[in-house]
């Protein structure tokens, strides 16, 4: 598959995961402000970390320069994801059920998976530095 | 470095430690801005925010912040755009104010013994004492195995280098940003809510210049060696821009997500109280990234300045520092969690002559280059043949008179600003007199050859 098809499929489905989790962050905050502003916090910065990727790759045709700006974007999803792992089951983080947070962190595992292969692929496929 | 210029240097010691970063090598705005980031996502900023939790109430706190930010913002930022110009480390630029032998030995004293060894084993040191108090149980959590392992991977990206900086950096500050967040919103529910929170008194109430002299004094180190990082942005501008973003914005920010969580729970060690909040494993987390982001810069830097007179691979000298930092933690660690108080004291002690070095570095390149005519553009750019001074000895007289007179006999103020613009003021004017009577501020002359020793 094409380097920017790829991009922008595993994209999309960031940005899914994303809406996910804003509609489970308005629930906790539902029941928990405090808790919920923590999740929306996660939900709000992955979402406007994908969206903001569309526009940068949109008229780009290079791969490298592809690749360079989804290492850069993926990093912040892979950090935000692992920081949901680590937060949603944790005590503060208990609303009335359970379901929430362990969706919360399927969703943020996955996530960690496919923005890690991104990155890989990134630098793989296209060339695109780490560190950009 | 202009991108039609020829690069006609040698990087023999790895990671552009003594000549200036090519442009192909530059990073973006953001790589630049995420490594500074990650010296600030450590655990003592944190605590320097618990401790201001201690002393101000959160309307106070905030005020404390936002001023001491503003302080380091402009120090940091001056002394980033000489990096930025240079592409030279703080090291190399200190040649100019200070000649060749005086930027190896301040170099040696602010950032090789006191930042690559002395803060290097206090920090790996403290993790193991971060990770008891969390898990005092585990084996893998004793003081001296954990100083290990924990400065076994602080090295590891250090030897990488900047890359390996910004990967971690990469990976941790987001997370650090989000916990200090996690801390805040325990400290507001524990509160019963912001309002309650807004009234809660100190315990120990202190004058507001305490309070910023703490919050300046927390990360002056950091800002008068920020040319370190912003040597490697792809505009002079870049670096300061980051690093000012980042104090101002991301350090208030901090400071007051801690200032929250110790005014509600009454306890300055931020990750204990984040364990009993509720956190989980994301306490944990926030020690292993927090001392890890900051470490790995304190040997970077202190190896960058031990390359200025170390002929080997900058590679090896920050093996050789991290084996030296951790046997030390590790022997401190050892004697059940001894105090290193007294190795503290003398690292401070260390500490008093760097803003003073800052200061005499800013003045030279700003204003005395200035009064000399030299363009903004070509200030501190060496070239392979160049001539430089052996010895600066108005750089040594400014450093030497600013450290005793702000470091112990002005008594009021803040005394790291004290010492920064006594420096700053004794070398334009013992420099402008100089000019102006005839008298040489160098003392002996060194070329620089294609390797930038």
């Amino acid at each position: 598959m094409e380097f920017k098809k790829y991009t922008q499929i595993s994209t999309g489905v960031l940005l899914i995961l994303s809406i996910v989790l804003l509609i489970l962050s308005g629930i906790a905050w539902s029941k928990n402000i405090y808790t919920g502003f923590i999740y929306l916090s996660i939900a709000l910065t992955e979402l406007i970390g994908i969206l903001l990727l569309y526009p940068r790759i949109m008229k780009i045709e290079d791969k490298t320069e592809i690749g360079n700006k989804s290492v850069q974007h993926n990093w912040l999803i892979l950090s935000l994801g692992i920081a949901g792992c680590t937060l949603f089951l944790a005590p503060f983080f208990k609303v009335d059920t359970m379901a929430i947070p362990y969706a919360a962190f399927a969703v943020c595992l996955i996530s960690v998976l496919l923005s890690a292969f991104n990155i890989y692929n990134a630098v793989t496929k296209a060339n695109a530095r780490m560190v950009v | 470095m202009d991108e039609k210029e020829v690069w006609s240097w040698k990087d023999k010691f790895g990671d552009y430690s003594m000549v200036p970063v090519p442009q192909r090598e530059t990073k973006s705005l953001l790589s630049v801005f995420y490594v500074y980031m990650g010296v600030l996502a450590c655990i003592a900023v944190l605590w320097g925010g618990g401790s201001l939790g201690l002393q101000f109430t959160l309307k106070e706190a905030a005020i404390v912040a936002v001023v001491g930010s503003a302080i380091l913002a402009c120090i940091g930022g001056l002394t980033a755009a000489i990096g930025g110009v240079s592409k030279c480390s703080t090291y190399v630029n200190m040649r100019y104010p200070f000649g060749r032998i005086g930027s190896q030995l301040f170099g040696t004293i602010i950032a090789g013994i006191s930042c690559g060894i002395g803060w290097f084993a206090v920090q790996a040191w403290l993790f193991g004492i971060i990770l008891n108090t969390l898990f005092p149980n585990a084996w893998w959590a004793n003081i001296p195995v954990a100083a290990v392992w924990g400065g076994i991977l602080m090295t590891t990206t250090a030897i990488i280098g900047f890359k390996g900086l910004a990967w971690l950096s990469y990976l941790a500050v987001p997370f650090f940003m989000l916990i200090a967040g996690v801390g805040a919103m325990i400290g507001i529910a524990n509160a019963g809510g912001f309002a309650q929170l807004m009234n809660i008194q100190p315990a120990s109430p202190a004058p507001f210049a305490v309070g910023v002299t703490q919050v300046v004094g927390m990360y002056i180190a950091g800002g008068v060696i920020t040319a370190d990082i912003s040597r490697y942005a792809k505009k002079a501008w870049h670096g300061a821009f980051a690093w000012i973003i980042q104090v101002i914005i991301f350090q208030v920010y901090m400071l007051m997500g801690a200032v929250a969580l110790t005014l509600a729970t009454g306890a300055a060690n931020v990750a204990q109280a984040l364990l009993v909040g509720g956190a989980g494993v994301g306490a944990l987390l926030m020690a292993i990234f927090g001392q890890w982001t900051t470490n790995d810069n304190n040997l970077y830097n202190g190896a960058l300045s031990f390359a200025t007179w170390i002929p080997i691979k900058k590679k090896y000298i920050t093996i050789g520092e991290g084996v030296i930092g951790i046997a030390l933690a590790a022997w401190f660690g050892s004697y059940g969690g001894a105090s290193m108080q007294p190795f503290q004291d003398f690292l401070t002690l260390l500490g008093k002559i760097l803003p003073a070095i800052g200061g005499a570095l800013i003045a030279d390149f700003y204003i005395y280059r200035w009064y000399k005519g030299e363009s903004f553009s070509e200030r501190y750019r060496p070239k392979p043949g160049m001539k430089i001074a052996k010895v600066n000895w108005v750089g040594w007289i400014s450093v030497l008179l600013s450290t005793i007179i702000g470091g112990w006999m002005i008594k009021s103020g803040i005394a790291a600003l004290n010492v920064l613009i006594l420096g700053a003021v004794f070398y334009i004017v013992i420099a402008i007199i100089c000019d102006k009577t005839g008298v040489k501020m160098e003392l002996g002359e060194h070329t620089i050859d294609e390797t930038g020793v």
